[in-house]
C-alpha cells in the first residue's frame, strides 16, 4: 500500500522496499545491539513503539532527502531512480559493520511466541492507514494530489506546487514502508540485506498492478490474491508459477484498472 | 489606466522556427485584449510564455509590476494569472466540484495533516471552498452536475467547466484560448456575453485568443494581431479591421482554406 502515495499524484516509485529494509534494520539494530541494553530494560515491550517511531522518523528524513531530487524525474525514470536507490542501499548495508554485513542481524528479540499474534502489530496498522488514506482522498491535500496525477501542467497552471506535494505523497509511503519494516524485523527473527532487493520490488509492482494502481484496496487484494495463488495451486507442482505468471500477464492485458478497477467499474 | 500586462521584447525559438519574435504590446487593467492571428502565428505560445509554462528565449513579462518571466506556472498563477486551454485540460477523472475546488486550495496552501486530522483551520478553509466551488459551477450552468466526472462531460460544458476553474483562482487577468472553438453564432453570442458578465463580477481584464473576427470587435477595445511570430498590428477593433497587413495575413489563409 504504500506504493499507493506516489501513486495517488500519479508517480510510480519502486523505492518501498528500500525503506522497508531501512526499518527492518532500525528495529533490528535497537533490538539488538549492546549498548542499548539498558534501555530495552527500561522501556520493556515500549521498545517495540519506540523502534517504530524511529523508523518512520529515518524514512521520512531518507523520504525527503531522496524525494526532492528524484521527483524532479517522471515516469519511467522516476522508477529507475528508486531502483537504483534500493540497489545502493542493498550495497551500503552489505558493508556496514553495525548492519551486520552479509550475515545480517539475527536474534532480534520476538514479542510474542506465535506468528499469528503479530496480527497486533498489523492489524492495527492497516487500521491506521486505512483511516488515514480515506481522510486524506477527502481532503484539500488529496484533491491536490490527484488533480498532478489526472494532469500535472495543468495542475501547475492552477497553482499547484507540484514538486512539493510530490514530495509529500512519496515521503508518506516512505513512512508507511518503513514502519512495516521495523515491524518485521522482530516477525522474521533475523534482517540481512535479501530484505531489500529488487525482486521484491517488482513483488510488491505486480501487487499494484494486479490489484488496481488508482485505488487504495488495490495493492491490498493484489497482494492477498498473489500470495494465495501459489499456494492455491500447489497440487500443479512445478507447472504452478508458470499459471502464476500467466495471470499476471492476462490480468495486465484485461484489467488494466486492476481487481479494484473492476469493482468500481461495477458501482458506476 | 494603468497596464496591468507588459510585455517587452518577447520571443520564443524552436529549434529554428521563430514560433513568437519580438513582440511588445501592453494590457490595461479592466479591458478585454485580443490576439487574434492565423493558426500557427504564435498565439499559444505567447500565453505559455506569460504563464511561465514555455520559457521565452528572450524578453521580459511585466504583471502587477513584476516581472514574471523566469517565474514558475504556479506561483504565476497564484499572483492572478488564470487560463484556459485550447485543448481543454481539465482534470478528467475528478468530479465537476472537485476540478474548480483545486485552485482553491492551491492558494489555500492546504496542509496535509490539518485535512487529515480534521483541524478548525482546515475545515473552515474546506466550507469556504465549497462554497465558492458551488458558486462558480452554477455561474457557469452546471449546477445540475456537480458531481459528474469532469470527462463525461459533453464538449461545450467542458469550455465552460474550464473557466469556472480558472476563475477559482480569483484572477486578476484572464487569459482564454480559444473559448469560442466548435460554437455555433447563439453559442459565441451567449459566451460574448458571459465574458463581459464576469469581467465586470469579477473586476478582471481578460486576454482573449480568438479566430472569430466579427466576436473579436466586438467585445474587444483593443487588439494585436499575430502572424508568423510577428507582431503586425495593434490597435482599435475599426482601425486593425482597415489594416492592410492584417488584411494580406487573413486573406493568405482564406485562400488556403
Ligand atoms: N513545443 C513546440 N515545439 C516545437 N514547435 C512548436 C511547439 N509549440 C508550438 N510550436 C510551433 O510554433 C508555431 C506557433 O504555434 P502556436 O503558438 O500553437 O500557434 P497558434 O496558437 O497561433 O495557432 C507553430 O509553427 C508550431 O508548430
Ligand atoms: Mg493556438
Amino acid at each position: 500500500m504504500s506504493l499507493y502515495f506516489p501513486l495517488m499524484t500519479g508517480q510510480l516509485s519502486l523505492a518501498s522496499i528500500g525503506f522497508y529494509s531501512l526499518g527492518g534494520y532500525v528495529a533490528a539494530i535497537m533490538g539488538t545491539h549492546p549498548e542499548l541494553a539498558p534501555l530495552r530494560e527500561a522501556l520493556g515491550f515500549f521498545m517495540y513503539p519506540l523502534e517504530w517511531l524511529v523508523a518512520l522518523a529515518a524514512s521520512m528524513l531518507l523520504g525527503l532527502a531522496l524525494g526532492y531530487p528524484a521527483l524532479r524525474l517522471r515516469g519511467i525514470y522516476l522508477a529507475l531512480a528508486t531502483i537504483a536507490f534500493v540497489q545502493i542501499l542493498g550495497v551500503v548495508v552489505l558493508n556496514l559493520p553495525i548492519a551486520g554485513g552479509a550475515i545480517g542481524i539475527f536474534g532480534i528479540p520476538q514479542p510474542f511466541e506465535d506468528r499469528l499474534a503479530y496480527v497486533w502489530f498489523f492489524g492495527p496498522l492497516l487500521a491506521l492507514t486505512v483511516f488515514f488514506l480515506w481522510r486524506l482522498e477527502r481532503s484539500g491535500t488529496g484533491r491536490l494530489f490527484f488533480s498532478i496525477r489526472e494532469d500535472e501542467l495543468a495542475a501547475r497552471a492552477m497553482g499547484v506546487n507540484v514538486t512539493g506535494r510530490k514530495v509529500q505523497a512519496f515521503v508518506l509511503g516512505c513512512a508507511l514502508a518503513g514502519v512495516v519494516g521495523a515491524m518485521s524485523a522482530p516477525l522474521l527473527n533475523t534482517w540481512n540485506a535479501r530484505q531489500g532487493t529488487f525482486d521484491a520490488a517488482v513483488a510488491c509492482l505486480a501487487y499494484v498492478l494486479i490489484g488496481g494502481a488508482r485505488s487504495k484496496w488495490g495493492a491490498l487484494l493484489g497482494a492477498a490474491l498473489l500470495v494465495s495463488l501459489p499456494e492455491v495451486l500447489r497440487p500443479l507442482k512445478d507447472s504452478r508459477m508458470i499459471l502464476n505468471g500467466l495471470v499476471l500477464v492476462l490480468a495486465c492485458v484485461y484489467m488494466p484498472q486492476g481487481i479494484a478497477g473492476l469493482f468500481a467499474r461495477r458501482k458506476s | 489606466m494603468s497596464a496591468i500586462l507588459a510585455v517587452h521584447d518577447l520571443t520564443k525559438a524552436f529549434g529554428g522556427l521563430m514560433a513568437v519574435s519580438d513582440v511588445s504590446f501592453e494590457v490595461q487593467e479592466g479591458e478585454i485584449f485580443g490576439l487574434i492571428g492565423p493558426n500557427g502565428a504564435g498565439k499559444t505560445t505567447l500565453f505559455n510564455m506569460l504563464t511561465g509554462l514555455t520559457r521565452p528565449t528572450a524578453g521580459t513579462v511585466r504583471f502587477l509590476g513584476q516581472d514574471i518571466s523566469r517565474k514558475a506556472p504556479a506561483a504565476i498563477a497564484r499572483l492572478g494569472m488564470a487560463r484556459t486551454f485550447q485543448n481543454i485540460r481539465l482534470f478528467g477523472g475528478m468530479s465537476v466540484l472537485d476540478n474548480v475546488r483545486v485552485p482553491r486550495h492551491a492558494l489555500d496552501k492546504v496542509s496535509l495533516w490539518g485535512g487529515v486530522f480534521g483541524t478548525a483551520r482546515s475545515r473552515r478553509l474546506e466550507r469556504e471552498t465549497l462554497a465558492s466551488a458551488r458558486e462558480l459551477v452554477a455561474l457557469v450552468g452546471l449546477g445540475d452536475r456537480m458531481d459528474a466526472p469532469a470527462a463525461s462531460l459533453p464538449y461545450g460544458a467542458r469550455r465552460r467547466l474550464e473557466i469556472a476553474r480558472a476563475l477559482a483562482l480569483a484572477p486578476k487577468i484572464l487569459l482564454l484560448d480559444e473559448p469560442a472553438a466548435g460554437m455555433n453564432q447563439a453559442e459565441k453570442e451567449d459566451l460574448s456575453s458571459f465574458i463581459r458578465d464576469i469581467r465586470d463580477r469579477f473586476g478582471l481584464t481578460v486576454l482573449l485568443i480568438e479566430h472569430n473576427v466579427p466576436m473579436v470587435m466586438g467585445l474587444c477595445r483593443s487588439v494585436a494581431v499575430l502572424n508568423f511570430g510577428q507582431l503586425i498590428a495593434q490597435g482599435a477593433p475599426e482601425a486593425i479591421q482597415a489594416d492592410p497587413a492584417v488584411i494580406e495575413a487573413y486573406l493568405g489563409v482564406a485562400a488556403d482554406a
